[in-house]
């Protein structure tokens, strides 16, 4: 059994990079993630599997990829894979929701290519990005599940469809470098660390394509913090329906701000953390306290550019854990800030940015 | 048949419900309701073959579902990766109540 190999089946799917034999060969040999690994569910065994600290063991495991982009139909089934309407350089298909996920998701690849970042794709071992759209019927709704993006059409009321939007797509495809890197929980601080980097991943590649647009436009070169500072910060507003029009899911510059209507309620991000979100819900605030998070990304990037944020922010991923909560998030932070300086890949006083904008959020 | 219904979590974090007794339902609700749990096969789903093993993964939505139908009972918890197929034409019609209820300023998420 390899890759991405079998379809039409929502259980079917979820085959493995890593052959079971191997991961027992690993546990037998005494590695102690494996062993924890072959202890967890089907799903979860497979997705650490794939983690990046085992980087060396995938290189030797899996073969390098194209990167390639595919995208498939579910045609409203909850099926994933089930047909394959567009590869790498394929023609349009003028199907708006399979062509605005090929653009997005080949935005993404792209970006993380670039040299703020350097990832061969997901993976940085080129692995094939697969998107599903029209996922079930009026699917309120997109997530990663560990190998793939899946974006339903929304019900044209309250959310229209998800593929339209940029930031929704990269959002997706940030929860899977994340799992290839730092590989959170998914629960309490740990997820909203989770939650917090693919938030960060949709609005830098949404800024990134800006940048590149308004260059093309120009004929010219524009400064990184032009862009950051014309950024609207807000994530999910794209895909809002009528009865929602002008409101937002998220907003990074300030989170509890970005809805307040009687379909949705109030937005319930806190922007710091003297009001952090302490019940069970959410997994524990995944979605909610990502906002305090977000607010310091804000407050960074708007002193020394979106692009040199990143860079930061993304160096700190890579020395991060499953478990790390968010004073452990800000120590890699500012350490990777500190080295990045040192070595003129972000401006000398980054790291007293930085710094600030953390005090500002009550974690420094 | 009386249904309560929950879902939360996704992308956009936002939680429904819904609870409806299909004896006080408009019929046409009610009939629709009655045919989708029988096409789900709700009462033969094993509880543990459904639930989810852990947290995550990212964005998909969690499902709670409790029918009651005369003495038989069932207590559901799944996600979007672990729903049977057989469910999904069942949930989605719940979310839309659920969404319909909200927009009628019956209930909040």
């Amino acid at each position: 059994m390899n890759n991405f190999t079998k379809v039409g089946s929502d259980y079917e799917c979820f085959s493995t990079f890593i052959p079971p034999y191997v991961l027992d060969n690993m546990a037998k040999a005494g590695i102690e993630e494996a062993k924890s690994t072959i202890l967890q569910s089907q799903f979860f065994r497979e997705t650490r599997a794939e983690n990046s600290k085992k980087m060396g063991l995938l290189a030797a495991t899996v073969p390098k990829g194209k990167a390639d982009v595919q995208v498939y139909d579910s045609e409203n089934t909850t099926v994933f894979q089930k047909k394959l309407v567009r590869g790498q350089d394929d023609p349009k298909t003028n199907d708006p929701a399979v062509d605005n996920a090929y653009d997005h998701v080949n935005d993404d690849r792209d970006f993380l290519k670039d040299e703020i970042i350097g990832l061969n794709s997901l993976d940085n071992n080129g692995m094939n990005l697969i998107c599903n759209v029209h996922f079930g019927k009026k699917y309120n709704n997109a997530f990663w599940d560990g190998k793939q993006i899946t974006l339903g059409d929304g019900d044209g009321v309250i959310f229209t469809n998800f593929a339209k939007s940029l930031d929704v797509v990269a959002h997706e495809l940030g929860h899977g470098v994340v799992q290839f890197t730092a590989n959170f929980e998914y629960h309490h601080q740990p997820g909203a660390l989770h939650e917090h980097f693919a938030d960060v991943f949709g609005t830098v590649v949404t800024q990134w394509v800006e940048k590149k647009t308004a260059e093309k436009a120009a004929g010219k070169e524009i400064e990184w913090l032009q862009i950051t500072k014309k950024a609207d910060w807000l994530i999910g507003d794209e895909i809002m329906g009528p009865e929602l029009y002008g409101e937002a899911l998220r907003c990074m510059s300030e989170p509890g701000a970005a809805y307040d209507n009687n379909i949705l309620g109030k937005d319930p991000q806190p922007a710091h953390m003297k009001n952090i979100y302490t019940g069970p819900g959410d997994n524990g605030g995944v979605h909610i306290n990502s906002g305090i998070m977000n607010k310091a990304f804000y407050l960074t990037a708007i002193e020394i550019g979106t692009d040199q944020a990143s860079r930061i922010w993304y160096n700190a991923l890579r020395n991060l854990w499953p478990t790390a909560i968010f004073k452990e998030a800000v120590g890699e932070i500012i350490k990777a800030a500190r080295l990045l300086a040192k070595d003129n890949k972000v401006d000398k006083e980054a790291t007293q940015r930085v710094r600030t904008a953390f005090r500002e959020v009550g974690l420094f | 048949m009386h249904i309560d219904f929950e879902s939360s979590g996704g992308y956009a974090n936002i939680k429904l419900t819904y609870h409806g007794n299909t004896d006080t339902l408009p019929e046409e609700v009610a009939n629709k309701l009655i045919q989708l749990v029988e096409s789900s096969r709700i009462f033969d789903l094993n509880e543990k073959e459904v639930a989810p093993g852990l947290s995550g993964p990212p964005d998909v939505l969690h499902y709670r579902l409790v029918i009651h139908e005369g003495n038989k009972r069932i207590s559901l918890s799944f996600n979007d990766i672990t729903a049977p197929n057989s469910l999904h034409p069942l949930l989605t019609f719940l979310q839309e109540l659920a969404w319909e209820q909200i927009r009628k300023g019956k209930s909040s998420p």
